[in-house]
């Protein structure tokens, strides 16, 4: 005991005697509790409802591909396909999330208190797009981490899950650029508004319509057709291989070279990649009969003008395919192959983010406290 | 009074010019003192454009301005950290609870998870809504969200409290209580409070020092002792006559002015006395009386009555 006597004191207020932490962990707050916003964490139950449907639906095909993979067949949908097949999720992903984040500040005119704090004007933004961009990413990515791994479990060899990962990479790019270039547009977007179901509304038009236009360029607009005939001498075919000749495989009409006909064309026509150049329709040439060597086709390929090729980039989710398949040199393609403009895609893809990225530091940066 | 105290808020020379050619304020020189301080002015005089500058949110077209020591235009991140600051409008979410609420900005200002928690129950342990932490915000009424706006600028133990009009949309009994509150954080609580309002019979209630800025320039700052010490007046409206019972005041060796626009006598009161020689003079003098009003409080005509000021820098 030392002499000195203690008195205690009601003293009421306890001034905070505590650590501060300084801006940039501040920002990490920030950051993390927008993350946590995004999947409606914090929130009601309503609020949660979007992140984890959209979550859910691209988890499907990944919980199909893992089953594909131990039966040993074809996976349902390739991992560098899922972006581009299931892009409206992410796009309805974005919609609402974005406006959750930045729409509702805006609203309430709670910016003033975050920018009476020690976080600078470019804080808050940074914090919201890291936010989205990580929650989207981390949607994205998902799938194809599943899928990766059911073709791991079901891998013989060393050698096969190295060219697995291969194949499934460029499915990273599209989840890392898709994550990046929805997140800065749709908070762009979003921080013009402080209504939520506008800005949600917005984003949404934005990417239907752009979806449509880029449609309509590149199948009615830009595309025409380029016949092509191949002439193959097999020494001997079997019976068998003639019947199938005359049936679906070299049949006009929808059956017509789909796709087993295709398989049975290039079995017996070497150097005739049928998934290649999108062909669509293969027919036999019309003095051919089964049971011959020789066997003419005339086949059909898209031939997509520099308008179909130009009109795809309207739409974001075609920039970030099209510079996948320039990078990738990928030939499983849904879109027209980018060739030769495919580093205007990327160039483009980069733009975008920085305008968008850039307009929406802009917009923080002006944007009124009073 | 006789203690020196570090100023909280040092102003010099401050000039503020929007990119639209408005003049905000013009060459405004002013110290704040610990304690709380009235920040008057009409609207538009420049009263948020002033408390921007403080937070380092603006930076002044000329002039230098220090906060709690810290000089605005290189530590504004510092200063933001340790002041709190309570907008004029509403800037509440409705879909969270007060807790929630306070205890984000409480990370925003700088506090650990653990330490935000514990200090946004305690501001609203303060702000007297305690009962009411767990609930949604847009359930509250209108006085208990200035609470909250209160108890948010309160999280984290702030050197400086700016409160911009915090009496803003309440009800008389509402304006009381949110002013006792803020007396009480100014005197027990021990923080420097500067209280922005147009009304200035309200503020002066609760202020140990009144700033009155008007146009952009400074109009008046002084403690409010001072103010009320020289104060004590009492108006004579006489119906004729004026000019006689001036002379005869003066001759009895009381301080007399004329307001002539207001034709009124202003006497001071030095003591007791006065009054009856006042009464005396009228009644010696016989003059038809048609008003004598006592002005202590009415420290607002300090303000919007330029003469009257005058007459009081006369005098001290």
């Amino acid at each position: 005991m030392t002499t000195q006597t203690s008195v205690i004191h009601d003293i009421g207020y306890k001034p905070y005697t505590g650590p501060r932490l300084g801006r940039r962990q501040i920002l990490r707050a920030l950051y993390v509790h927008s993350l946590r916003s995004v999947f409606g964490f914090g929130r009601g139950p309503r609020a949660k409802i979007v992140p984890f449907f959209v979550a859910l639906v691209l988890l499907l095909p990944a919980a199909l591909n893992v089953y594909a993979s131990s039966a040993g067949k074809a996976l349902v949908l390739v991992p560098d396909h899922m972006g581009y097949n299931l892009f409206l999720f992410p796009v309805l992903f974005v919609a609402v999330a974005a406006p959750e984040l930045v729409s509702r500040d805006l609203r309430h005119h709670t910016l003033p208190l975050y920018f009476a704090r020690p976080l600078r004007r470019a804080d808050y933004p940074l914090a919201k797009v890291l936010a989205l961009v990580t929650a989207l990413f981390m949607v994205e990515i998902l799938p194809v981490l599943v899928t990766f791994l059911g073709q791991v479990a079901s891998d013989k060899s060393g050698h096969q899950i190295w060219l697995d990962g291969k194949a499934d990479f460029p499915a990273v790019y599209v989840a890392v650029f898709q994550a990046v270039l929805f997140s800065t547009v749709s908070l762009l977007i979003a921080s013009t508004t402080g209504r939520r179901v506008i800005a949600t509304g917005v984003i949404a038009i934005l990417f239907l319509v752009t979806t449509a236009v880029s449609h309509v360029m590149t199948d009615v607009v830009g595309k025409t057709w380029q016949n092509h005939t191949i002439s193959c001498v097999v020494p001997t075919v079997t019976q068998a291989q003639a019947q199938a000749f005359n049936g679906p495989v070299f049949g006009s009409g929808p059956g017509g070279g789909g796709n087993g006909g295709g398989l049975a064309v290039e079995q017996l026509c070497s150097g005739f990649d049928f998934n290649n150049d999108n062909i669509n329709d293969i027919q036999l040439a019309p003095d051919a009969k089964a049971g011959y060597a020789d066997v003419t086709l005339t086949y059909q390929t898209p031939v997509y003008s520099m308008i179909a090729k130009a009109g795809a980039m309207v739409n974001p989710v075609d920039t970030v395919e099209g510079s996948r398949i320039w990078i990738f040199h990928s030939t499983d393609n849904q879109i027209p192959n980018p060739s030769p403009i495919g580093p205007l895609y990327a160039a483009e893809l980069l733009v975008l983010i920085l305008a968008a990225g850039g307009g929406l530091f802009l917009r923080y940066r002006k944007v009124s406290v009073s | 009074m006789s203690v020196i105290e570090q100023p909280i808020i040092e102003a010099s020379a401050l000039t503020m010019r929007y990119p639209g050619g408005v003049t905000a304020l013009t060459d405004l020189t002013l110290s704040v003192e610990p304690g709380i301080t009235g920040l008057v002015g009409a609207n538009g005089a420049g009263k948020s454009t002033l408390i921007k500058i403080l937070l380092g949110l603006l930076t002044p077209t000329s002039g230098r301005v220090s906060v709690l020591g810290l000089d605005t235009r290189e530590r504004g991140e510092e200063i933001r950290g340790r002041v709190g600051y309570m907008p004029e409008h509403d800037c509440l979410p409705t879909d969270v609870s007060a807790t929630e609420f306070v205890t984000h900005l409480g990370r925003m200002t700088g506090l650990p998870p653990t330490a935000a928690k514990e200090q946004a129950a305690e501001a609203l342990r303060h702000v007297g809504l305690h009962e009411e932490r767990y609930r949604q915000i847009g359930t509250f009424s209108t006085g208990m969200k200035q609470r909250v706006k209160l108890a948010q600028a309160l999280v984290g133990d702030p050197g400086l409290l700016l409160l911009d009009e915090p009496t803003n949309g309440l009800d008389p009994a509402g304006r009381d209580s949110m002013l006792a509150l803020i007396h009480r954080i100014g005197t027990e609580f021990g923080i420097a409070v500067v209280v922005a309002s147009h009304l200035l019979s309200e503020i002066e209630r609760i202020c140990d020092h009144l700033v009155a800025i008007e146009g952009g320039k400074l109009l008046r700052a002084a403690s409010l002792d001072s103010m009320t010490q020289a104060l004590p007046w009492l108006a004579i409206e006489v119906e004729e006559g004026i000019a006689d019972l001036q002379a005869h005041l003066e001759q009895q060796g009381l301080t007399v002015s004329l307001q002539t626009r207001l034709r009124q006598l202003f006497v001071r009161v030095d003591g007791d006395p006065v009054f009856d020689t006042v009464r005396d003079a009228i009644a010696d003098l016989d003059l038809p009386l048609t008003r004598l009003e006592h002005r202590r409080h009415h420290v607002e005509e300090l303000f919007s009555d330029q003469q009257n000021a005058e007459v009081m820098e006369a005098q001290l």
